[in-house]
């Protein structure tokens, strides 16, 4: 059984059509680019499929169960999204902060054990901040902030994870870091990525499914390699793109 | 910077001295020997009364009140997610400002203020939270101008009062304005209301958490967030009411009281809440004790006292933050 399925979903905004009768199937094992223009609703498409926000038409489906009949906690057991940005209003502590993905496995009247403390720690180290736990995240740089909110994703522990351009802010290093670190969990069982990304390189790099949004509302989706060229990218994103071949595998570049 | 167990100890350690000094204070001053014999009942002439009857009290509902405004100021600043925000931003002061100025101006009895100061609350609170859930999308912003244009509203209804009444009845009027809490005739009411509030929030405070990082946070994470902003907005409104009833609108507690214990470390609201209403009620205690004792036997509002111990205080914690202390 699929883990996340879209069937004929069609999503808007006011009266701008954004994604027409959506069919896709998105399984284990899975790191699925999804590719569009500024405004083409990929974050809109990333919230519907997280269950945030209701289908204009269409269904969402989680294990095979329509997402408004998953009890929320359940969902959010399954499954985390990265959100574009995260407002911090009050200060808080990186652990803290971090601490909080662990919300969905607690009843109402429960408390982090020992396990939740470890599994924040190990989230913050394999960002890389282990030694600033204490620190305010008010304090953080942009791309430091980045990362604390994937080590909450990380410590929320959804096989099911929804990113929404995780690699904004981050210097080229983290970028390949943060985007390793994500896409290997796709190695174990029952565990799928949805990212969305910008970087059409970085999407061939780390990425087996590719899932195109056009201007028109229509999309193409499928293996990545098969549905990556020059003239589809064109059309994604209304610019000339060239593709260039090297020894790292093919290259797309505006120009 | 403190540690957390010892911000608590601290905070508990406050309450028993806050309430000694307000018993030993007044016309009438006791030492620590004649205030112990009274609390044991060993002492039942002058001072017993002094204390049992007129102090003690008072120095009851300060708290209560204190505690009331700190804990929705908490609340209200997690449901809005603006660090402005106080447990008078959306209005709720201000309805309850009009009908008890409008109770005073008809020169009714100071049972009539009260309660026309609890329905004027409850009114501004069914109007803000009407006209801002519309039939649009809600969102804290369109809360947040909704409270604040109404309080203007209710502002401008307060100054016309002010303008047209009578010099005899003005005094009163300003003093209910500044906040009052002689005339207290039930304080087991604000403290059973205090207590109530705190043992109902407390165990949302893990979900309050993922709140004030943002709505979405909090739906992402498992919550019904529809259901949480209603809860939320509806206790908070509950103890301000509760609050301003009791003794007028205090200011500065419910905005400061909460950013101070942040200051301090505690951050998560599941230590939050308790500690604001420790602080907050011995706060008020301390600054009532004074507003009638400094210049005795005039009395000053509260509201002046609370801002002038607040203010630096407040003031010096954000300056020490500012360079990376916490």
């Amino acid at each position: 059984m699929p883990r996340l399925e879209a069937r004929a979903l069609t999503l808007r905004i006011g009266n701008r059509l954004l994604v027409r009768e959506l069919s896709v199937v998105f399984e284990a094992g899975q790191n699925w680019a999804i590719l569009g223009a500024n405004g083409s609703g990929k974050t809109t498409l990333l919230q519907t499929l997280a269950g945030l926000r209701r289908a204009d038409g269409g269904a969402v489906l989680l294990d095979g169960q329509a997402m408004q009949h998953t009890p929320r906690r359940v969902r959010a057991q399954k499954l985390g999204i990265l959100f574009q940005d995260t407002p911090n209003a009050f200060p808080a502590s990186l652990f803290e902060t971090v601490l909080s993905g662990r919300h969905p496995h607690h009843g109402f009247w429960q408390t982090e054990t020992e396990v939740d403390h470890a599994v924040a720690h190990a989230a913050l180290a394999a960002v890389g901040l282990a030694d600033c736990a204490g620190r305010n995240v008010a304090t953080l740089s942009g791309g430091e902030r980045r990362r604390v909110e994937v080590a909450t994703l990380l410590a929320q522990d959804a096989p099911l994870c929804l990113l929404d351009e995780p690699v904004n802010h981050l210097d080229p290093r983290h970028q390949i870091e943060l985007l390793r670190l994500v896409c290997a969990r796709t190695q174990q069982a029952g565990h799928l990525n949805l990212l969305v990304l910008h970087d059409v390189n970085l999407a061939l790099r780390f990425c087996s499914h590719g899932l195109l949004l056009l201007a028109d509302g229509g999309t193409h989706h499928g293996q990545l390699t098969d549905i990556l060229d020059s003239s589809i990218l064109q059309t994604v994103y209304g610019c000339a793109m060239r593709e260039i071949r090297s020894d790292a595998g093919r290259l797309f570049f505006p120009g | 910077m403190i540690t957390r167990a010892g911000l608590r100890f601290a905070l508990i350690g406050l309450v028993p001295l806050s309430f000694a000094f307000a018993l030993a204070t007044g016309s009438v001053a006791l030492d620590a020997t004649t205030l112990w014999q009274v609390l044991t009942g060993a002492e039942r002439g002058l001072p017993a009364t002094l204390v049992i009857d007129l102090r003690l009290p008072r120095a009851v509902s300060a708290f209560s009140v204190g505690g009331l405004l700190a804990l929705a100021g908490c609340l209200l600043q997690a449901l809005l997610r603006n660090p402005l925000a106080d447990p008078y931003i959306l209005g709720i002061s201000g309805g309850a400002a009009v009908a008890a100025l409008a109770a005073l101006l008809l020169g009714t009895g100071s049972g009539w203020v009260s309660g026309s100061a609890f329905l004027g609350s409850r009114g501004a609170m069914l109007l803000v939270f009407g006209l801002s859930h519309g039939r649009g999308a809600w969102t804290e912003t369109r809360l947040l101008l909704t409270g604040v244009v109404v309080a203007a509203g209710c502002g401008a209804l307060v100054s016309l009062m002010l303008a047209l009444s009578p010099q005899a009845t003005l005094s009163s009027m300003l003093f209910w304005l500044l906040g009052d809490l002689g005339q207290n005739h039930s304080p087991g009411w604000g403290l059973t209301v205090l207590i109530a509030g705190l043992l109902l929030a407390v165990p949302f405070a893990r979900t309050l958490n993922l709140y004030a990082r943002g709505e979405q946070v909090a739906a992402a994470l498992g919550e019904n967030i529809a259901l949480l902003r209603y809860g939320i907005y509806i206790l908070a409104s509950l103890l301000t009411a509760t609050a301003v009833t009791l003794a007028g609108s205090i200011g500065f507690v419910g905005l400061v009281v909460p950013h101070l214990l942040r200051l301090l470390g505690s951050t998560d609201h599941r230590r939050l809440l308790p500690d604001a209403v420790l602080l907050g009620g011995s706060l008020l205690v301390i600054a009532d004790t004074l507003a009638r004792s400094v210049l005795a036997p005039a009395q000053l509002p509260v509201g002046v006292l609370t801002a002038l111990l607040g203010v630096p205080v407040f003031l010096l914690l954000l300056a020490r933050a500012a360079r990376g202390t916490p």
